[in-house]
């Protein structure tokens, strides 16, 4: 598992919304690292940037949003120094994106099969009928039961999981070196879910692709990821392998966000959710963002906490990690 | 559903429409205060009674509203729409000897219109408030609250009375005795000018309309698919985001050139342009009853037929519509 060459090393990276009221940081400051063959979740809240991380990579932030500062490195080559014309031909090809919600991330009024061709056709310069033959093979493989019917069809005639696994085809479809899942199961209900969660785990076995899940449910990444990194209000909070996170988390709110996790067979177990809410990206609080939530903030964490490697591989971003497991 | 399920589908439901159309220009008609005879004779105090009655039969005016009402669907669906008060000849006669002049000034307007607008439209749309599309809008405002008959003789007093390049009115030159591609050049300069006056008007509509359309898809979530697979921005804009922009913008040129037969009065009386509308304007100065009637009957089953063909381009543009 992982141990190979860095595929994508994000340094430092800062995304910003300039707004009426002022600038948001959305993304202020992440770095993290996928390796080879390596999946590596990214866990936060609805609103931390996550989303917005993954546009940045891409490059593709919609405006006014813009990168302000940091690096992308794509195996040492750096995708924010790239033309314009340089990162379309890393975008599909390179670097491929699954998003959350396959009914509006599809264009209503193309076939499945020929919005997948498009990329195909474009990267690998394949005549439109050998880049549907590429299709209707990319479709078996995450498991479409008749892959030609499902080309054929416009996404409005797809149940839920069948559009989620056509997006999925769609971004293997030109062989990534890295893939990127924004949400991947979350829009469908828990059969169809867990099902998917399957057809991942093969294709991260068969094809030993590296990839980035970006989720807000730890239980999804838990099953599909090696490493984990935490987000909270635009920055990374803990960043470590997902056993160790599970095991023994140290930043408070990674202990919050496994303590909300309901789980069966534990009976009448209250939840714990984290009190408060996300905060304000135009004005975060002063020092940790997490603190005005958090039982451990005291004066010290009016300052600007950095992270700190706890044990090898174990990154925090607090001034009073937490010891001995949530 | 196939394409030839959904039109044949639809076809039943146009014949209702149509009568009702039929049925409501009639009653309007018969609502308007005054009587065709009255105009027939001229209104004068010595036209003897006898004489008013015999007409009044002669029309039928003298049978109830809801048996005049029958009698006239049953003559319009065998093609009958009566006699012209004013020309002496059957109506139908003297509406389709104007059909073409208008439809040939129409088409081309609509189409000069269409073709530029959603040109201009889609680069607005590409880098909204910069120069290009500052431009295009300020063109397309002035051209929408311009009036058309003003912008008309604005045309004719640079176009015609100073530079001298283009003919002031008519369809072609009075007495030139053209043939072959004389006539076709001499009919194309007397085009040029109402045209474009015409056409500026919808010009400005299909701008806007195509801005707003390709401003609104480009923010949806399949267009971020769409820069994700790499593709350029010619890929995005037109393969992607303009198929779905197209829709309203169909809409509206289907309620235009179902309206196209209206032909454009204004325009068209400026330019002394022998068409539809101009035969409007005449009638209702002459009180030519019968042809302003035949000429609603015409326009509302144009409509129809227009609303439709708008059905099928819309199921051919969205599938969503086809497989519902």
């Amino acid at each position: 598992m992982g141990g190979g060459e860095p595929v994508l090393e994000v340094r430092d990276l800062r995304t910003y919304f300039p707004t009426m009221r002022g600038t948001v940081k959305a993304v202020d400051g992440i770095s993290f690292t996928v390796l080879e063959g390596e999946t590596v979740g990214l866990v936060g809240e609805s609103g931390c940037g996550k989303s917005t991380a993954a546009l940045s990579i891409m490059r593709l932030v919609p405006a006014p949003g813009r990168i302000v500062g940091g690096e992308v490195l794509l195996r040492g080559r750096d995708l924010l120094k790239l033309s314009e014309a340089e990162m379309r031909g890393v975008r599909g090809a390179r670097i491929a994106m699954s998003f959350q919600d396959p009914m509006t991330f599809f264009n209503p009024v193309m076939r499945i099969g020929d919005q997948i061709a498009e990329g195909i056709i474009r990267h690998q310069r394949l005549s439109r009928r050998e880049a549907w033959e590429k299709v209707i093979s990319t479709l078996e493989v995450v498991g479409i039961p008749s892959p030609r019917d499902v080309a054929m069809s416009y996404p409005h005639q797809l149940s839920g999981g069948m559009r989620q696994r056509a997006m999925m085809a769609m971004a293997l479809s030109c062989h990534p070196e890295l893939m990127i899942a924004d949400e991947p199961t979350t829009a469908l209900d828990v059969i169809i879910q867990a099902q998917l969660l399957e057809l991942m785990k093969d294709l991260k076995r068969e094809l030993g692709m590296s990839s980035l899940i970006i989720s807000h449910d730890l239980g999804v990444i838990a099953e599909l990821c090696e490493r984990v990194a935490v987000m909270y209000a635009g920055k990374i909070v803990e960043y470590s392998d997902i056993r160790r996170i599970l095991r023994e988390p140290r930043h408070p709110y990674t202990v919050g966000l496994l303590e909300s996790i309901p789980r069966v067979g534990f009976k009448k177990e209250r939840l714990i959710g984290i009190e408060g809410s996300v905060p304000d990206l135009i004005e975060p609080p002063p020092g940790c963002r997490f603190s005005p939530r958090c039982k451990y903030a005291d004066e010290k964490c009016k300052e600007d906490p950095q992270l700190i490697e706890l044990e090898e591989g174990h990154y925090v971003l607090c001034h009073h990690p937490v010891m001995g497991g949530g | 559903m196939s394409m030839r399920r959904y039109i044949l589908r639809r076809i039943p439901q146009l014949i209702p429409l149509c009568i009702f159309a039929i049925v409501i220009n009639f009653t309007l008609m018969h609502l308007a205060p005054g009587s065709p005879i009255d105009y027939l004779v001229g209104g004068g105090e010595v036209v003897p009674k006898e004489y008013i009655e015999k007409l009044t039969r002669e029309f039928g005016l003298d049978k109830p509203l809801h048996e005049q009402l029958l009698i006239y669907i049953l003559n319009v669906f065998s093609g009958n729409l009566g006699t012209s008060y004013r020309y002496r000849t059957p109506v139908l006669q003297v509406i389709l000897e104007r059909v073409p002049n208008t439809l040939l000034l129409m088409t081309t307007s609509i189409m000069f219109a269409f073709v530029l607008g959603i040109f201009l439209g889609v680069s607005s749309s590409k880098r909204p408030y910069s120069l290009v599309d500052n431009l295009a809008s300020t063109i397309s405002v002035l051209g929408y609250s311009i009036p058309t008959f003003w912008l008309g003789m604005l045309l004719i007093i640079v176009f015609s009375v100073y530079l001298r390049w283009l003919p002031t009115m008519g369809m072609s030159t009075i007495g030139a005795q053209l043939e072959g591609w004389e006539a076709v050049i001499d009919t194309l300069r007397h085009l040029i000018l109402p045209a474009t006056t015409l056409g500026t008007t919808y010009l400005a509509l299909y701008t806007r309309l195509t801005r707003a359309s390709m401003l609104e898809e480009l923010r949806k979530d399949y267009i971020t698919t769409a820069w994700g697979k790499g593709l350029d921005d010619r890929a995005v804009y037109y393969r992607h985001a303009f198929r779905n922009a197209m829709l309203p913008v169909t809409t509206v040129l289907g309620l235009n050139l179902g309206l196209m037969l209206t032909g454009a009065t204004l325009t068209e009386t400026v330019f002394s342009w022998p068409g539809i509308g101009r035969l409007v304007y005449d009638s209702i100065i002459t009180r030519d009853y019968p042809v302003l009637m035949g000429i609603f009957i015409i326009v509302s089953i144009t409509v129809v037929l227009a609303n439709f063909i708008v059905d099928i381009l819309y199921a051919i543009l969205d599938p969503r519509v086809r497989y519902k």
